[in-house]
């Protein structure tokens, strides 16, 4: 069985720390720990996958190279993942790839921008995907090192790499263990985000994000409130979405369980009114931006007749999904990358 | 000692230089790559067109669309290939971010594997970024010409003198006789 495989072979240690010693020199590294894929570990999580090793997911930017199962499941290895993700990191893999996503702007890009994986589905419960306290990152578990997995793929076969293909000034820590989240679709009151994207039952939606950030309103009474402190957190000048050479983007916000049943949709039952509120709250009047930000705005038909710039090109574009610990209070932003769109696909 | 396998995909790249050179401008096409980021890049791009029908030659635009992503079906792929069938010889720009300097590149590797002589034009400090792209396709020599670091922020004035004191070093990338 270890024969169908066709990746480069090495000889050496497989201690931890003697194998990490020479992924690194062998620039295929992140700085943490590597387990070392050895052929039985490989053709393991080959076989968990579901689909040969040789089946090509698709080609990744910038280096345009064929991703393999084989491939993911020599990362994935590496980066300490459990067997049965296979599936869901070969469908992130799979989505990344879509020229929707922009992969290669994705990668090359200044900013900071990195995947953050949304898991809707039964298979959230499987294989132990966080959606309730420190669901976005903190909570024991396999998340970090899916999200790791996924991140070595894209430094070890589209080629992103730090100062080399990629020009990111700041990087963030999504970079190293990605971003993957559950939707807490018990406590929402609203349909599954992937549902809502089209795909129902176990799914996957990938959004390319420029960081996480914590939006804090402690007295809030209406749901309109809490709406309106979210669309503004989101539509801040900084926004990359709001740069000048911007034409549209995919933008996530995360609610809490409390926030999401007790005040807004006790306020506001229709979820299309939600968004209608967030996106309407996310703009700025063009003249709060600087002058020479205004050529390139207009050239993009962005300024509205009442004189404002809307940070999403639609309400279609913003997504909101439900997750967090019970403690309300806080909910979470993901400000999307410019000129990129999520994609969603269903887990087989 | 055990057997581990590589996360890479194996390398099978060909080695395929800078491509051809220009010769030559007098009567031909030359096609300058615009994209929708700079300002800056409209302005030296305005130039050079002057300067070129001044040696003869018929400067085309063409502007790459925003991303590359499907909404509003912005892809100009179809666009981009008639582009390239119309043109001569290649000028792509402006390598002067990240995802700008990818698509620019990538643009114009298009262009040298349509064997059109094709020249990348790169801010300072982008320069490393476009021939490390350029290098993974196999392309290890493209020929760049470099502007300044920073471009963007000058003033149009500025700007534009930069453009005019560059346009014999962009010939001299390009290998033309005049």
């Amino acid at each position: 069985m270890a024969s169908t495989l066709s990746a480069d072979r090495f000889d050496t240690d497989v201690d931890t720390l003697a194998f990490t010693r020479f992924a690194m020199e062998h620039g295929w590294g992140d700085g943490l720990p590597c387990v070392a894929p050895t052929e039985d570990r490989v053709v393991e999580f080959v076989a968990a996958s579901g689909l040969s090793g040789d089946h090509v997911i698709g080609k990744l930017a910038p280096l345009r190279a064929d991703c393999t199962v084989e491939l993911v499941a020599i990362n994935s290895v590496i980066a300490g993942a459990p067997a049965e993700a296979m599936p869901l990191i070969c469908t992130v893999i799979s989505a990344i790839a879509e020229p929707a996503f922009d992969l290669a702007g994705v990668n090359a890009t200044t900013a900071s921008v990195t995947q953050a994986v949304v898991v809707n589905g039964a298979i959230r419960d499987r294989i132990d995907i966080p959606y309730r306290y420190s669901a976005v990152g903190g909570w024991a578990g396999p998340a970090p090192a899916i999200g790791r997995a996924i991140r070595l793929v894209i430094r070890n076969v589209a080629g992103q790499v730090s100062g080399q293909t990629s020009e990111s000034v700041f990087g963030q820590p999504g970079r190293v263990t990605g971003i993957v989240v559950g939707e807490w679709e018990e406590r929402s009151p609203w349909v599954p985000l992937s549902e809502r994207r089209g795909v129902s039952g176990d799914a996957v939606s990938v959004f390319g994000v420029l960081g996480t950030a914590n939006v804090l309103d402690s007295v809030a009474e209406t749901g309109e409130e809490l709406l309106q402190v979210m669309g503004r957190s989101l539509g801040f000048m900084g926004n990359n979405n709001f740069c000048q050479a911007s034409q549209f983007a995919d933008q996530l916000i995360a609610v809490n369980p409390i926030w999401a049943n007790e005040v807004i949709a006790r306020d506001i039952p229709s979820f299309d009114d939600v968004r209608q509120i967030v996106w309407e709250a996310a703009s700025l009047r063009i003249d709060e931006f600087p002058a020479t930000l205004h050529p390139g705005i207009e050239a993009r038909g962005r300024i509205k007749p009442n004189g404002r710039v809307y940070l999403m090109d639609s309400p279609d574009d913003l997504n909101i999904f439900v997750c967090g610990g019970l403690g309300s209070l806080h909910g979470c932003m993901f400000p999307g990358m410019s000129n990129h769109l999520a994609v969603t696909k269903a887990v087989s | 000692m055990t057997v581990v396998l590589s996360p890479r995909p194996p390398v099978t790249v060909q080695r395929r230089g800078a491509g051809a050179v220009a010769g030559s401008l007098k009567g031909k096409k030359v096609g300058l790559r615009r994209d929708q980021f700079w300002r800056s890049w409209d302005w030296v791009t305005d130039e050079w067109a002057d300067a070129l029908r001044a040696e003869g030659a018929t400067p085309v635009m063409w502007r790459a669309p925003v991303g590359k992503g499907d909404k509003q079906a912005v892809d100009g792929s179809g666009e981009f290939a008639a582009f390239l069938d119309s043109i001569d010889v290649a000028i792509t720009g402006l390598c002067n971010c990240g995802s700008c300097t990818l698509w620019a590149v990538h643009d114009g590797l298009a262009a040298l594997k349509h064997d059109i002589p094709t020249v990348f034009v790169s801010t300072e400090h982008f320069e490393r970024l476009a021939r490390t792209l350029a290098d993974k396709e196999g392309f290890d020599d493209i020929r760049i010409h470099l502007l300044p670091y920073p471009l963007e922020g000058r003033l149009e004035d500025d700007v534009r003198q930069v453009a005019r004191e560059h346009f014999d070093g962009l010939l001299a990338a390009l290998e033309t006789v005049r």
